[in-house]
């Protein structure tokens, strides 16, 4: 009885340590105090919080439940502003203060209470800080306080029992026919005269092979332990141009066990998420492909490299569409279907009217009627089966239709 | 008689350490501001109050980048309305000159100028072919209402030009008559005289009450009020609400909180069943039977018949960031939304409701008492 009193005991000092490790990283005022500068209710709220965060470390702390009640005020106050107007509109400030906010209520929300239930709501208020406020720069130490926050709420939330997520079977690699061209992990120089300066696409083997991705992601365990407490935007229903498709925040958790354990659920996608700048851990297991170095015009800057996770059960299908930038499309694991057409078929492909979906076909590709739409018999389309461990290239502008064959996990990678 | 109830974080109701209230509080203005005067006008920011006798302003809570401050300024022409932006507040006099005094504790009254109307008259010219002097051109703007929100402020001219401060966006008839002026964070609503309800600014959350979702640029007629006379508007953050001349509430925009008073989740044999978040079209809010004292005494007695000649109906509507208050002609008042600061008043702690409950109090103290709802708080005050 002694025994386990002692354990107890120490398990909770050792966790109060590695708490205190985390609050480290919280910013010192004179960090954050040019975000402030034209912000006085957040200066003289933030000014209060990091000032309270720094007596944290004594004996006798006992936190400040007015300061508590300002910051969820701020993040609050904060929350509406970033949802007035245009979000492109709202002042980048805005959202850093949202996301200082967050985090100081992240602390304030461990001193009162370290249960299950609260780490829970602590790594929702994180992805709200990441998600809708913005994170990227915002003072030195605010990178290592999301990675020790985040490994310290999945250590203590380890031990809750669920049921196991199934591990995906490989798919046994078969011959399929291909209307593109197909090079065997060709060098950076091959794929820029074949491919990249001639804006052709290409079905690229063997690159991506050494990619610990490839044998860890299948074990859906895996990416739950890493993520699971961590909230994703999630598409509803099976392609965007539906009435009834929409757009949700969810656990990666629950999104798992209703998509990979029971197949009765609407289709849900998490489709065209930054996933690895929200979880860097999962980015350990990929690699920027070699070709992203590769650029348009003779600009000596490196160009940003936006990497997308693309995650879902069978059959989820993105409607023909094009995007502006160079893409590398990268198969994890599953088997996908690409229709592919050229930009110099755009007249034939009927791009939805309205300014939000014209980059947009109205054509379902995999079944399309030519009594309705004449001009498509006129367009080229290409097929390509993507199966995992393959890779992808479509030039800037080049219609593609994605339609999954099984689950499927892909990574794209954007550049121009 | 001055009350609140709701977001105290910054002092601005000079209670204190009190953060915020669950239910109506008094406040004590210092005599020195208010002199012997009552307080005829209450505007509320997020971090201030700003309060008016006819000829005194007043500034309580966040100026000058420290809570708990106040500010007092004598005016010498009388103050017919006030509107608390973020960062300043906006004075209107009654010789219709708008003023704008920021929130800093030594601040001065600056006087707002609208930008001239281009007036493209006709030149004229004299029997020679010479032009005429034409008598000066810049007319003084008379304002006569003003409202402001987060991305919009609004005001209003004797001679209806339409102002997103400090330039004219829009010239309405010369017949309209103005009779209420109400913002939210990023749309105004306008009722007219003869009771038609005319809407602008974002409406992406429905508060436009059209049925597309965008921005209109210039004031337009909700459609679906027309050939209803409206008395009373409000503007709340993403919402909108408004009472007929019939006695029905309508209440269009977002409902994240139950601020429309409409029910959030529909119960169903199978669960609770999540209702839409956005109403793009006025809806008839339901309301159940007026909890007033006329009510219950005619229920005890068995002489119903002439209690009943008075229906119990909603007068007045008022609107903060995201809750609503209903006044009934009896003197009820009912509340809706989010109460996460206590701005609903109701004395009890909830995060929110989603129909109008009704605020607790004595009918008879609460009878011509005006109500100013700030974004996260209400206050109450009646003439002394």
């Amino acid at each position: 009885m002694w025994r386990e009193n002692c354990g107890e005991l120490c398990k909770n000092s050792k966790q109060m340590e590695e708490r205190t490790e985390i609050y480290k990283y919280l910013p010192k005022y004179k960090e954050i105090k040019i975000i402030l500068e034209n912000e006085p209710e957040a200066n003289y709220i933030l000014g209060l919080a990091a000032t309270d965060v720094e007596k944290a470390n004594s004996e006798t702390y006992e936190y400040n439940e007015e300061v508590y009640y300002l910051i969820c005020s701020l993040a609050e106050k904060c929350w509406e502003r970033i949802h007035t107007g245009h979000f492109s509109a709202v002042p980048l400030e805005v959202r850093k203060i949202y996301a200082l906010s967050n985090y100081f209520k992240i602390f304030y929300l461990f001193c009162e209470s370290v249960s299950q239930q609260q780490l829970m709501r602590c790594a929702e208020v994180l992805d709200e800080a990441i998600l809708i406020g913005c994170t990227q720069g915002l003072y030195e130490g605010s990178d290592e306080f999301q990675s020790q926050l985040t490994s310290y709420i999945s250590k203590a939330l380890e031990e809750n029992t669920q049921t196991p997520l199934p591990i995906i079977e490989p798919l046994k690699r078969q011959q399929f026919k291909c209307d593109i061209l197909v090079l065997d992990c060709p060098s950076i120089e091959d794929f820029r005269t074949k491919c990249f300066t001639t804006e052709h696409p290409a079905l690229l083997l063997n690159t991506i092979k050494h990619w610990p991705a490839l044998q860890k992601w299948r074990d859906l365990n895996y990416i739950h332990k890493l993520a699971g407490n961590r909230t994703v935007p999630i598409e509803i229903g099976s392609n965007y141009t539906n009435d009834e498709w929409s757009q949700q925040l969810v656990k990666i958790r629950d999104f798992l066990h209703r998509q990979f354990t029971n197949t009765d659920n609407e289709i849900e996608y998490l489709a065209q998420h930054e996933l690895f700048d929200q979880i860097p851990a999962l980015k350990a297991d990929i690699r920027i492909p070699d070709y992203c170095i590769l650029r348009t015009k003779d600009s000596e800057s490196p160009a940003h490299v936006s990497i997308k996770a693309w995650l879902g059960p069978k059959n989820t299908i993105s409607p023909l569409h094009y995007d502006p930038e160079h893409n590398l499309l990268c198969q994890v694991f599953g088997r996908k279907h690409i229709i592919l057409a050229s930009p110099a078929d755009t007249p034939n492909l009927y791009a939805h009217e309205s300014e939000m979906l014209c980059n947009t076909s109205q054509l379902d590709a995999a079944q399309l009627d030519f009594e309705k739409f004449p001009l498509a018999a006129k367009a080229t389309f290409y097929n390509v089966t993507l199966q995992a461990g393959d890779c992808l290239y479509i030039p800037p502008k080049w219609w593609h239709y994605v339609r999954a064959e099984s689950e499927s996990f892909s990574v794209s990678f954007w550049w121009s | 008689m001055l009350a609140f109830s709701g977001f105290n974080g910054f002092g601005q109701f000079a209670v204190d350490g009190q953060r915020s209230g669950n239910a109506f509080t008094g406040i004590s203005l210092e005599k020195s501001m208010t002199g012997e005067q009552s307080i005829l006008h209450v505007a509320i920011s997020w971090s201030y109050t700003a309060y008016a006798t006819e000829k005194h302003l007043m500034l309580s809570g966040f100026l000058s980048g420290t809570p708990n401050s106040t500010l007092s300024l004598e005016i010498s022409e009388s103050i017919v309305q006030l509107a608390a932006c973020d960062r300043f507040c906006l004075v209107l006099c009654e010789n219709g000159k708008l003023y704008k005094v920021r929130t800093e504790s030594d601040a001065q009254l600056q006087e707002v100028k609208l930008e001239a109307e281009v007036q493209a008259l006709p030149q004229k010219r004299n029997i020679f072919g010479e032009l005429k002097s034409t008598s000066a051109q810049a007319t003084r703007i008379h304002i006569t209402h003003i409202a402001c929100g987060s991305n919009i402020n609004v005001a209003i001219s004797e001679t209806n030009a339409v102002y997103s401060v400090p330039s004219k966006i829009h010239q309405l008839p010369k017949h309209f008559r103005v009779k209420q002026l109400q913002c939210g964070f990023e749309h105004a609503l306008l009722l007219s005289a003869n009771g038609d309800v005319y809407s602008w600014g974002n409406g992406f959350r429905g508060q436009l009450g059209h049925d597309v979702l965008r921005v209109e640029e210039i004031p337009v007629l909700i459609e679906a009020l027309a050939g209803i006379k409206i008395n009373c508007i409000a503007a709340g953050g993403w919402h909108s609400a408004a009472i007929s001349a019939f006695g029905d509430l309508y209440a269009w925009g977002f409902n994240s909180n139950g601020q429309l008073g409409i029910r959030m989740f529909k119960p169903t044999p199978s669960g609770d069943f999540k209702q839409p978040t956005v109403f793009t079209l006025p809806q008839i809010v339901e309301l159940s039977e007026c909890k007033c004292l006329r009510k219950k005494v005619s229920v005890e007695s068995d002489d119903t018949l002439e209690e009943m000649g008075e229906e119990c109906v909603p007068l007045r509507v008022y609107a903060g960031a995201r809750h609503t208050l209903l006044q009934k002609n009896c003197g009820a008042v009912y509340a809706t939304g989010w109460n996460a600061h206590g701005q609903l008043g109701l004395g009890r702690k909830v995060e929110y409701c989603d129909e109008f409950e009704h605020v607790d109090c004595e009918e008879n103290s609460f009878r011509n008492v005006r109500v100013v709802c700030g974004a996260w708080c209400t206050v109450i005050f009646k003439k002394s």
